[in-house]
């Protein structure tokens, strides 16, 4: 699907390594964000100070260890698109899939709760 | 660009039959709602609908020929869209050429601690300090 952007890339570790380095602020820190602040489960959220100095908004949807990660991102009011990590081992690498999405229906699995308050549908 | 501009391109590609049509006026330059219902297993009445998604999405021109309208491949869009995967694909090679590294890193660190001991000593002097 033309919508969808797909990079693959295989790393030099075990997918434990890959993880925490997905889902780690200081780690996030070394090569996605300048800043990161995340809260990494269904429904957490996060912010991310990209290096343009971009704020991009996060909501996390599917969290699970070693496997798969997914969130939505935004920044300001342009519609939120999804970023899915999945990381297959393959021996002592791990070959990580990243797909980020946009026009896909906004509707995480995860808790709505903590969507609606990231959307500021009610109060946090 | 407006954030959602790309939104209704990529809606408007996402269909087989309007895939179809674009590549219909790419080849003959113009085509006719009458033309594509004859040559494809939908109604001219569907035709009309993918046509106008199609022209939401700025992807076509009009232009009238006596009673039937011609439509024809606008494919600046396409370009627009084509760019934004782009982008977005260059982000995300860049930051994962920077994961790459990171991931290396930190595996010669906890991987082969022998291997990131002390540094070698520094060799002696040339000269030497005077005294």
């Amino acid at each position: 699907m033309p919508e969808t952007v797909v990079r693959e890339r295989t790393l030099e570790a075990e997918p434990d390594e890959v993880w925490r380095c997905l889902t780690d602020a200081d780690l996030l820190e070394e090569w996605l964000a300048d800043r990161a602040e995340v809260d990494v489960r269904g429904g957490g959220e996060g912010s991310l100070v990209m290096p343009d100095g971009e704020t991009r908004h996060v909501v996390y949807d599917e969290v699970v260890s070693g496997e798969r990660l997914s969130l939505w991102w935004w920044s300001g009011d342009e519609p939120a698109r999804r970023v899915e990590f999945r990381l297959v081992a393959a021996g002592r690498v791990t070959r990580l899939v990243v797909t980020e999405t946009r026009g896909a229906p906004f509707l995480p699995s995860a808790s709505l709760s903590a969507l609606a308050r990231a959307a500021r549908l009610v109060p946090a | 660009v407006p954030p959602d501009a790309l939104a209704p391109v990529f809606a408007a590609l996402a269909d087989d039959v309007r895939r179809h049509v674009l590549e219909r006026m790419r080849d003959e330059g113009t085509v006719t709602a009458t033309g594509l219902a004859r040559e494809l297993p939908v109604t001219r009445q569907a035709i009309s609908k993918h046509l106008a998604v199609l022209d939401a999405a700025g992807l076509v021109t009009r232009t009238r020929e006596g009673r039937e309208t011609r439509f024809g491949l606008r494919p600046e869009p396409l370009t627009e869209a084509i760019g934004w995967m782009a982008a977005v694909g260059g982000r995300w090679d860049a930051r994962l050429d920077r994961l790459e590294d990171l991931v290396r890193r930190r595996s010669a660190r906890t991987g082969r601690p022998a291997d990131t001991g002390d540094p070698p000593p520094a060799p002696p002097r040339k000269g030497g300090a005077p005294g």
